[in-house]
């Protein structure tokens, strides 16, 4: 058995920020620098009353689909709406679907996506409904200071909605994984949850060089290897769909894999960093666009935050 | 890649106003921020073939003297 992407869709917070904010909170930033490095010109953050949760309730609702035929409901984020209970329960009620659903909560954030994918794979496998949901979401801005030049520039909030369904044909996706825990502290956010570091505050923190070098040295490896996994070349993918981390790390992913702009395409500069989200809304908006279509061959790569990586092919 | 190769790739990736020399460190050099780092280690790996990536010590290396020391220890110049 395998699996197919039915539908995606996904919703952004309700407040656009601008420069114009930016500027405001923080006069002595130098705005040419920060949007040269991170790509990012607008992003989206959450009101008191937006949480990732609801961001992915609302985009799910836009789908097409009858709530008997879920069987299971898997909410990727980092910033749920409680530590417990499970946010993907919250997520089974409040989408009606029926009560004999798998429905349970993926702590993971750039990398989410894919791993999500896989896990709903294997769900889908071990039940009868034909249909899950993969909801993919973070309100990280909840978490960042408004002063901290590294992380407010990039980092914006969303939700998104995929629709899974069993599919007859034989597997068609090769996924890849990678975690490399020594850098767990290099993107975290501590003091919210059980462990109390008192020296710490409680807001999110990110070394952008240890996180940049990460990526270099991990996403060309691990691409590479996924296609090699997958008996592909490079020249064999229609859309290379990448993690929007930021300008200067896609940059250097794009350079050394040699691939063409017309394979790699980006919407960061409008919507930022949506972390898990980002490569769904990638997808939605080139779908919408009429670029992504029906049989073409896709590479999604999810990087960060654990650090942890995951990758995967497949036939759209 | 000679001493005097890394501080012009240096001032090209910081696209700085002064000359950098072996004394240069984010503490003297301006445009040598937490951005800038990133420009550095970009053009760094880019010049070495992509052997610095590996070399986490790189990400808190703020002065020319710092980067060139790593790069000597691991025969990367």
């Amino acid at each position: 058995m395998s699996i197919y992407i039915d539908s995606i869709d996904y919703q952004l917070a309700s407040k656009k920020e601008t420069f114009a904010d930016l500027k405001r909170d923080n006069p002595k930033w130098d705005l040419d620098l920060i949007v040269s490095k991170t790509g990012v010109e607008t992003r989206y953050v959450s009101k008191t009353n937006e949480t990732a949760l609801s961001l992915c309730i609302t985009a799910a609702k836009k789908l097409d689909f009858n709530s008997h035929d879920i069987g299971a409901c898997i909410f990727v984020s980092q910033s749920p709406d409680y530590i417990l209970p499970t946010s993907a329960c919250i997520a089974q009620e409040e989408l009606g679907l029926d009560r004999d659903v798998a429905a349970f909560d993926i702590n993971l954030g750039c990398s989410g996506f894919i791993y999500g994918l896989s896990i709903a794979k294997g769900v889908l496998s071990d039940i009868e409904k034909s249909k899950a949901l993969l909801l993919c979401g973070d309100t990280y801005s909840k978490y960042i200071n408004k002063n901290d030049r590294t992380c407010r520039p990039i980092f914006s909030d969303a939700g998104s909605a995929i629709l899974l369904s069993k599919s007859e044909n034989k597997n068609n996706f090769t996924f890849n994984f990678g975690t490399d825990g020594r850098g767990y502290d290099k993107l975290i956010v501590r003091n919210r949850a059980s462990k109390i570091e008192s020296k710490f505050d409680d807001c999110l923190h990110m070394n952008g060089a240890d996180v940049l070098l990460f990526t270099m040295s991990n996403v060309p490896s691990g691409v590479n290897a996924l296609l090699k996994k997958a008996n592909l070349d490079s020249e064999d993918i229609d859309y290379f769909l990448f993690h929007q981390a930021s300008a200067v790390v896609l940059d250097d992913i794009q350079r050394k894999l040699n691939i063409p702009d017309a394979k790699f395409p980006r919407n960061n500069k409008h919507l930022g960093n949506t972390v898990s989200a980002t490569i769904p809304i990638l997808m939605k908006d080139l779908e919408d666009q009429g670029k992504l279509k029906k049989g073409q061959k896709l590479l999604l790569f999810g990087f960060g935050v654990g650090y942890s990586y995951g990758g995967c092919i497949f036939e759209y | 890649m000679t001493k005097d190769e890394i501080c012009l790739l240096i001032k090209v990736a910081l696209d700085a106003d002064n000359e950098i020399d072996i004394n240069a460190s984010a503490d003297n050099i301006p445009e040598w921020d937490s951005l800038g780092h990133l420009s550095i280690l970009t053009a760094l790996d880019q010049a070495v073939d992509g052997r610095a990536s590996s070399l986490s010590e790189l990400s808190d290396a703020t002065s020319v003297t710092e980067i060139i020391n790593i790069l000597e220890s691991q025969e990367i110049i």
